[in-house]
C-alpha cells in the first residue's frame, strides 16, 4: 500500500523534505512505518524514537493500522510557546 | 448568514488563533473581558535574547494544522471545565518572531483571581507538551537549530 507521510521541524530538515510517499506491505501499523523510516533514514533514528505519529490529526497508538486514505504525520517533540 | 472568521471557534467562550501577524494583546484582553468577572489575566511569551552564553536573534515557528488548532481548542475547553473560567483566548504566532516580540499569548477571565492564576500556567504546560508547533532558533553566529526538548 502507498501512503503519504508529512514531516515537520527537525525530522523534515534531517530527511530533506516535508512530505514523502512510501510503499509498505499491508497491513501496516505505526510500528511498521517507524521501521521503514529507521531503515531508510538511519541518521534520524534518535529523533524518530522520541517522535509521535498522528493519524488524521490525532495522536496514534503504535499498534494502530494505517490505510492509504489516512493523513499521516511524524511529529517530533513539540516546542511551541 | 455570514461565514465565521477562520480563526474563531464555534464556542463564544473560546478564541483560538494561529497566525503570522504580530499579537495584539489588547484584543485578547477585550475578548475575555466580562461583566461577571473580577479577574482577567494575560500571559505573553516572548523571544528571549539570551540563554546562558548563547545569543538568539530570531525564533521561527511552524505548526501542523489543523491539528494544532484543535489541540489548543481542547486545552482551552479543558481549562474552562477544570477552573470554571468564563473565557479563554489563545494566540500562537507563526513564522519569524524577533527578539522581544511575543510568540504566544494566553488570556483568561473568571469571577475570582485564583482560577485564572492557576489555569494559565496549566494551559502553557499543556501547550508545550501536546500542541504540534515547533520553533527554530537562529543564533548570532548564524547557526540555526530546531528545538526538540
Amino acid at each position: 500500500m502507498k501512503i503519504t507521510v508529512e514531516l515537520f521541524a527537525g525530522i523534515a530538515e534531517a530527511v530533506g523534505t516535508n512530505q514523502i510517499e512510501i510503499t509498505l506491505e499491508s497491513p501496516a501499523s505505526c510500528t511498521s512505518l517507524r521501521r521503514w523510516l529507521e531503515t531508510e533514514y538511519p541518521h534520524t533514528t534518535s529523533l524518530l524514537s522520541v517522535s509521535r505519529i498522528a493519524i488524521n490529526g490525532q495522536y496514534a497508538n503504535e499498534e494502530e493500522l494505517l490505510t492509504e486514505k489516512d493523513a499521516i504525520a511524524i511529529l517530533p517533540p513539540v516546542s511551541g510557546g | 448568514m455570514p461565514m465565521p472568521p477562520p480563526d474563531s471557534s464555534d464556542d463564544d467562550s473560546i478564541r483560538i488563533t494561529i497566525d503570522a501577524r504580530p499579537i495584539d494583546a489588547q484584543s485578547l484582553a477585550s475578548f475575555v473581558s466580562h461583566p461577571d468577572c473580577g479577574a482577567q489575566m494575560l500571559f505573553l511569551g516572548c523571544t528571549r535574547r539570551t540563554t546562558g552564553d548563547q545569543v538568539t536573534t530570531l525564533l521561527e515557528y511552524e505548526a501542523y494544522r489543523p491539528m494544532a488548532d484543535r489541540e489548543l481548542e481542547r486545552i482551552a475547553h479543558e481549562a474552562i471545565g477544570r477552573w470554571g473560567l468564563q473565557r479563554v483566548a489563545i494566540y500562537h504566532r507563526l513564522g519569524r518572531v524577533p527578539v522581544q516580540e511575543a510568540s504566544i499569548a494566553v488570556a483568561a477571565s473568571s469571577p475570582h483571581r485564583v482560577a485564572v492564576m492557576e489555569a494559565i500556567p496549566w494551559i502553557m504546560d499543556q501547550l508545550k507538551s501536546s500542541v504540534p508547533i515547533w520553533k527554530r532558533e537562529t543564533f548570532e553566529n548564524g547557526e540555526t537549530c530546531w528545538v526538540h526538548p
